[in-house]
């Protein structure tokens, strides 16, 4: 029974709207149906991104600061599509998913090659070099942004279609996790020229990752700009969103398949609930915990938890031994 | 439009004082990666430090700007002390995921400590030397970026002879070099580690300091400029201080005399782009280049 | 690596969750419940902390005065019966996506029945497509951009004048200084904008007004710059080779200190030298000092205006929080007052009723310049700027348009530094 958890977890989430739909004007207190189903898509959207990111920052240990790129070119690729050429909507999604891929390729052929940290170096002016080019490309709205039809399907439509996104993206990444594939992105993780040495052809792996989670961010990303019907550079370029895609899987586990679902679900929520009440904290508290957790647990909340139920079942018995690896992510 | 020569003149002697405003600001970095192999993102935080500092000493203490910048030198090579001490010993051998996330991390702490401390405005020192120019060429030269730029060239000398004719600067060089050799000849690298990146943060401080003088800053100030580092020390060659100044040079020419070419609005596109094409053609930078050059 | 090796946790993890939300239901059905209204709610998102945060915090401080001016006077009359008025502020941490959560949040949780707008064009433009798909009023007085009223929302209004406009009155008022014969006719005109959108409307304007009247305008140079430049030499070498005139820049603070400190140590000098809506600026100011005398700018308002509620709006505020109001605090003032006038023309707490009051609301009594506030048919005001000088020891003086009493001459062409 215990593995089927996810699917129970998933079943939750497809009837929570329908059961609260019965009475959408019922005041819940704490979340209201249209609330629900919002702030549901906005987080299956960036949760999504972050098990997107996980794939090759997690796995294969390479961090990027630009997928923020991914995530806007997507989104301008919908706008354009949709907006100027009329094309239907959610055809332009899987187009935009692979400009995302085209340019990363661009990105990941010449700086996958080197050794050391340049790709990380290279992604954090990519997203920024994005939007300086769009700000200057007046056909595509320039400095103005874009605005998309007003034309557009319901929210409980946006809700189930972030929630096929995001048990998609899970599904590769758990898929990934446990293929050869996922077994090379963790070799070349702990020692790459190891990994090397033993015929992994690591330039490979790291181009694949890089293009499947440029994918999925690409596709979230023209998703993102249908619902708001309105995109800017500063908006989908932001440094803003490159940076909540590092800390989404870092505060929740980097490496493990759950950890950036629950810390972008944890993101979203402190964004929602106790952030926006309490201002001036708002990136401060990221920071405290982006320092606490590479100090004292790199493995994030899921590492911390593990811990926890480590002590607890040592407790418990104490004469047995914990099992030692549980929760372990990829970082060593 | 017609170009005096006198106006070329003035956008090349402008480009030859934003390089040493550049250099300046990209040393901290270039030292922390060439000893410890660490890219430091708390780069602009400290920088940003640096100038609300000076602009501290200079309003309440009424001290002269160029002053506080040495005060700031020193109080911050205490903090990166401190910081090496606390935080940054932990992940020197990890892989440099942890060291990214952690300085990053650092970097979100200080800049949003600045904003409870300074509010998210922008601030400014007008001091005497704000408007003063004195003739270079018959041309009219800020007297504030002529001395950023002649510290910078001093600073690049000083850090330069610490690093080839003293114990500890010897010992960071072997350290850099390779940190187990240097260990097996009973040299302290985690003495070496601390006191480089102190350097560097100071530095990074020292710089900010500087700039303070020229622009005006909030807390969110030396985000621009670090990509801009970025950029320099990859052309520079990522470990090479004098590479740092050639890099310096080329990325101020190249945005100087691009406005010519192209709007002026696409500056900072190119900085990010040289930064990608120069790591891709140049992964050993322009100092690489010469090096192969002799064999 | 099977990923169920980590069950073992992630159960623990899936309990947890399992318990708090089973735990948090009912607590929240026991919280629901319909009750007739008590109070008037208002509800803002506010850049209050990240790059918008001065502004942010001027947005609050304006609209929270208006809303204590209605209190102190015992609320707003709704079936009658006085109800107080209260404002919920969230922060958006200048964040598009948070801000526009946020605004759902606002009127699906917290029931808000009317909404005042965010700072900056980006985050409006963010915001101003929630208010329509529930039929809550929106006035804004923070996105300037024409882009906003341009899709057809029926909910959203703005009391901010367009950047467009902003410029046309700067060219009216060059071409009437042309006239009195203190600027050369043609006033040839070198014009550099921050490639935002804010700048394209200025130089839009700038252009159409050179192209209705080539009589009278020449414009020799033309180029935009990215935000936060660190050296604009370059730039301003081309506008000193363009030999211009007159030289217009429409640049946010940081960029209008940096430019105009390389402006004044490259010793340059043009008869008429405009930043937009910088100049009067107090951190301008202080940074540039005497090198800021004299520039003209074109404002929504400015403490310098003589009317007495403007006087009574910039005494209070100083009252209040110890500084000098800027435009922000004003135009915020302003726009929570309007939200307030139509729910008190419309007596109801009605979405749609508030709308329509909005649509025809006349405030003969507002502050900004001109005196009267409506909305046009788009929903956005037509408001006219004020255009000031700057004079030595930080004084300002306001030049246009000449029928506000306060108005001077303005001392054209600049004159040139002294010594230096």
């Amino acid at each position: 029974m215990r593995k089927y958890w996810p699917f129970m977890l998933l079943f939750a989430m497809v009837v929570l709207p329908l059961f609260l739909g019965l009475a959408p004007n019922l005041d819940l207190g704490f979340f209201s149906y249209y609330y629900f189903l919002n702030l549901g898509f906005i987080t299956f959207v960036f949760v999504a991104q972050a098990v997107a990111w996980n794939i090759l920052g997690g796995y294969g240990g390479q961090i990027s600061f630009g997928y923020s790129a991914f995530f806007g070119l997507g989104a301008y690729t919908t706008a354009v599509l949709w907006g100027m050429y009329h094309w239907p909507m959610v055809l332009t999604f899987p187009v935009a998913g692979l400009v995302g891929v085209i340019f990363a390729i661009i990105i990941g052929l010449p700086t996958f090659r080197l050794t050391g940290p340049y790709f990380s170096i290279a992604t954090l002016g990519i997203g920024e070099a994005m939007r300086v080019l769009m700000l200057n490309i007046n056909s595509l709205g320039g400095a103005s942004g874009m605005n998309l039809p007003t034309t557009i399907p319901g929210k409980m439509w946006f809700y189930y279609a972030g929630l096929i996104l995001v048990s998609g993206t899970l599904a590769v990444s758990a898929w990934v996790r446990q293929s050869k594939f996922g077994l090379a992105l963790f070799a070349l993780n702990m020692d790459q020229n190891a990994a090397a040495s033993l015929g992994v052809n690591v330039a490979l792996y790291k181009n694949l990752a890089h293009m499947l989670g440029a994918f999925i961010v690409g596709m979230s990303g023209g998703l993102y700009a249908t619902y708001f019907q309105y995109i800017h550079p500063d908006q989908v370029f932001g440094f803003q969103a490159s940076i909540s895609l590092v800390l989404m899987p870092v505060i929740g586990g980097v490496g493990t398949l759950w950890g950036p679902v629950l810390g972008g679900t944890i993101y979203y929520f402190l964004e929602d609930t106790l952030l926006s009440s309490l201002p001036s904290l708002h990136l401060l508290v990221y920071g405290v915990l982006l320092v606490l957790i590479i100090v004292l647990e790199p493995n994030g909340l899921l590492g911390m938890a593990a811990r926890v139920q480590r002590w607890w079942r040592a407790r418990q018995k104490e004469h047995t031994v914990a099992f030692p690896d549980a929760g372990k992510g990829a970082l060593p | 439009m017609a170009y005096t020569s006198q106006d070329l003149l003035t956008v090349l002697v402008a480009a030859v004082l934003t390089a040493g405003i550049y250099a300046a600001m990209s040393y901290g970095l270039s030292i922390i990666y060439g000893v410890m192999k660490i890219i430091n993102l708390s780069n602009a935080g400290v920088m940003m430090l640096g100038a609300f500092t000076t602009f501290e000493l200079f309003r309440r203490a009424h001290m002269d700007p160029f002053l506080a910048s040495l005060i700031v030198f020193v109080f911050y090579f205490s903090l990166g002390l401190v910081m090496y001490r606390l935080l940054v010993r932990r992940v020197v051998t990890s892989p440099p995921i942890s060291s990214l996330l952690l300085l990053f991390g650092v970097w979100l702490v200080i800049q949003n400590i600045a904003i409870l401390i300074w509010g998210n405005q922008d601030e400014s020192i007008l001091s005497k030397y704000t408007f003063a120019t004195v003739s270079v060429l018959g041309l009219p030269v800020s007297v504030t970026r002529l001395v950023v730029f002649f510290v910078s060239i001093v600073a690049l000398g000083l850090v330069y002879f610490f690093l080839t004719h003293t114990y500890t600067g010897m010992a960071i060089r072997a350290t850099a070099q390779n940190r187990d050799a240097a260990r097996l000849v009973g040299i302290d690298v985690e003495k070496s580690f601390m006191i480089a990146f102190a350097l560097g943060t100071a530095l990074a401080a020292f710089a900010g300091s500087l700039l303070s003088t020229i622009y005006s800053f909030n807390p969110d100030f030396g985000r621009v400029f670090q990509l801009k580092s970025f950029s320099i020390i990859v052309l520079g060659g990522l470990e090479s201080l004098p590479g740092v100044a050639i890099g310096a040079i080329i990325l101020s020419f190249i945005e100087s005399l691009s406005i010519f070419v192209m709007r002026a609005s696409m500056q900072n596109f190119l900085a990010f782009t040289i930064l990608v094409v120069a790591l891709v053609v140049l992964p050993n930078g322009v100092a690489g280049l010469w090096q192969r050059g002799r064999g | 690596m099977s990923w169920w090796r980590g069950r073992g946790t992630t159960r623990t993890v899936a309990w947890l969750a399992f318990w708090a939300v089973a735990l948090l239901i009912p607590l929240g059905v026991v919280g629901c419940g319909q009750a007739q209204p008590k109070t008037i709610e208002l509800g803002a998102v506010l850049p209050l902390s990240g790059k918008f945060q001065s502004a942010g915090q001027y947005f609050q401080q304006g609209y929270q005065m208006a809303i204590d001016e209605v209190n102190k006077a015992g609320g707003i009359e709704i079936n009658g019966k006085k109800l107080l008025v209260n404002l919920t502020v969230l922060d958006d941490g200048s964040d598009p996506t948070t801000s526009r959560s946020l605004v759902e949040k606002l009127i699906t949780q917290n029931h808000v029945n009317a909404l005042l707008g965010g700072y900056d064009t980006v985050l409006v433009e963010a915001q101003e497509g929630v208010p329509d798909q529930y039929k809550i009023p929106y006035v804004e007085g923070g996105g300037a951009a024409s882009a906003i009223f341009q899709k057809g929302y029926k909910y959203i209004f703005g009391t901010l004048a367009t950047v467009y406009d902003m410029g046309k009155i700067t060219m009216e008022f060059l071409q009437a200084q042309i006239d009195q014969g203190k600027l050369p006719k043609p006033l040839t005109i070198a014009v550099v904008w921050e490639n935002t959108d804010h700048g394209k409307d200025y130089d839009a304007a700038v252009k159409d007004a050179a192209s209705a009247h080539p009589d009278y305008f020449k414009i020799v140079f033309d180029s935009p710059f990215d935000l936060n430049g660190s050296d604009f030499t370059s730039l301003l070498t081309q506008v000193k080779a363009s030999g211009a005139d007159a030289f217009l820049s429409d640049a946010h603070l940081p960029d209008f200190i940096t430019m105009h400190t390389q402006y004044t140590q490259m010793k340059m000098y043009n008869k008429f030298v405009s930043y937009g809506a910088r100049g009067p600026d107090q951190k301008g100011r202080q940074a540039l000092g005497s090198a800021a005398d004299y520039l003209v700018a074109a404002l929504w308002w400015t403490p310098a205006l003589s009317n007495p509620q403007s006087q009574a709006f910039a005494q209070a505020y100083q009252a209040k929080y110890g500084q000098t109001a800027d435009w922000f605090q004003a135009e915020a003032y302003e726009t929570a007052r309007a939200m307030l006038r139509a729910i008190q023309n419309a007596g109801s707490l009605d979405g749609t009723k508030i709308r329509d009051a909005l649509a025809q609301l006349d405030m003969k009594d507002s502050i900004l310049p001109g005196g009267e506030l409506k909305f046009g048919p788009n929903g956005q005001s037509e408001v006219p700027y004020v255009m000031v000088q700057n004079l030595p020891n930080n004084q300002v003086q306001v030049v246009w348009p000449t029928s506000l009493p306060e108005a001077k001459p303005a001392i054209l062409p600049m004159p040139k530094p002294s010594g230096k």
